[in-house]
């Protein structure tokens, strides 16, 4: 990996760094703005009886459900954020394939064109040693790509499993394979070489292959 | 307040809670709403039923805010689009108004703030309906010299296949 590619990807690192923090708070907005009409809601019903006038009481009882659920539904977002950003604290470490596909999909779950996910978890954990935020970014990449060019109908299916003692292989597997054209792009290539990844199409799926340790990662980004 | 001085009000937005919430909240103020949750039923009901004035949430799956804001304004001219969104920046004001749209709020905006918006648009599209109807009677009144009754009714016809 060349001076290049290192600069190429921490410039990309901070603009998805940027971009899923600006996906966490629409998010949080939304919730917000959840939460202040109900509120205000709650404050029109309480006007309605001081003059005495009826209304349902299970439209109180919507009220504080909504506004319970929002609440718990931002301490989950916070929590994905507080995942995320903890994800640069080791340039490399070893990590778990399953927990960093779980976070990307929730990440991806903040953005418009999302669509319905399953991650394959049957199959025991395979950690990789390698950095955590580039092979987050590769995935969250690679999902935006496929959500972008996805059928509204469609469900994503994600497995992953060691092809060999030194790779590892994580397949996506949707409805429509042929749409999702000009990709993988140049910025996703740069962080795959990076990463020692590879994305090949087959008949129906992409998969992405990776070795499980980078000595050239080591050298750049832990100076080892 | 009576039905026929009720402002029909189309809401369209993907987080349903929200709708949910701003719909009731409207109601108690006497609008006559009809939430949808996406763009494509926003444009059916739209076919079906007039309405005064929509709110567009402008990030939303399938067609979003901007995409429907170019269809409604293209099919229904006298409706007054007001977008809410969550990063209401100049770049995405100055965008949407270019497109028609009557304002732009940053979501969440105020209860106060957004009923004085509905109201204010409301208003701006009873101005221009009247100045089209005043036009549309001096059109009328110059037609009516010098035209057969079925020359007239064509071009009523004209006249009112250009107002949609």
């Amino acid at each position: 990996m060349n001076q290049h590619t290192i600069d190429l990807v921490n410039k990309q690192g901070l603009q998805f760094f940027g971009s899923v923090n600006a996906s966490i708070s629409h998010e949080l907005k939304n919730i917000f703005a959840i939460i202040s009409e109900t509120a205000g809601f709650l404050n029109d019903l309480t006007q309605l009886s001081k003059q005495g006038k009826e209304f349902e009481l299970s439209l109180l009882e919507n009220c504080s459900n909504s506004i319970a659920e929002e609440i718990e539904r931002g301490f989950d977002t916070i929590r994905q954020m507080n995942q995320f950003a903890h994800s640069v604290d080791d340039p490399i470490k070893e990590t778990s394939i399953a927990d960093t596909l779980t976070l990307a999909v929730k990440l991806t779950g903040f953005l418009s064109y999302t669509k319905k996910t399953q991650i394959d978890a049957s199959g025991t954990d395979i950690t990789v040693l390698t950095s955590p935020f580039l092979l987050q970014n590769l995935i969250y990449r690679t999902l935006c790509a496929i959500y972008k060019s996805a059928d509204t109908k469609d469900t994503l299916k994600i497995f992953f499993h060691e092809k060999d003692p030194d790779t590892v292989s994580l397949t996506f597997s949707w409805g429509s394979l042929s749409a999702l054209t000009d990709f993988p792009d140049r910025q996703t290539t740069d962080v795959a070489d990076a990463l020692k990844a590879t994305i090949n199409f087959t008949d129906k799926d992409l998969e992405v292959t990776m070795a499980r340790t980078n000595d050239n990662l080591f050298t750049a980004l832990a100076g080892r | 307040m009576t039905d026929i001085e009720k402002i029909h009000l189309l809401m369209v937005d993907d987080e349903e809670k929200f709708l949910n919430a701003l719909t009731e909240r409207l109601k108690l103020k006497f609008f006559d709403i009809t939430p949808v949750t996406n763009g494509e039923d926003a444009i059916k009901v739209a076919k079906k039923a007039q309405f005064d004035v929509a709110v567009v949430d402008l990030q939303m799956p399938g067609i979003d805010g901007v995409e429907l804001l170019k269809i409604l304004k293209k099919s229904h001219r006298f409706l007054e689009i007001i977008i809410l969104s969550g990063h209401a920046t100049i770049d995405v004001a100055v965008d949407c108004t270019k497109l028609g749209a009557f304002k732009v709020l940053e979501k969440p905006s105020s209860f106060d703030k957004l009923v004085e918006t509905i109201t204010e648009a409301y208003e701006s599209r009873m101005k221009k309906k009247f100045e089209k109807d005043i036009d549309r009677m001096k059109k009328i009144q110059s037609l009516a010299f010098g035209q057969s009754p079925l020359g007239i009714l064509r071009e009523l016809k004209k006249m009112d296949d250009n107002q949609k």
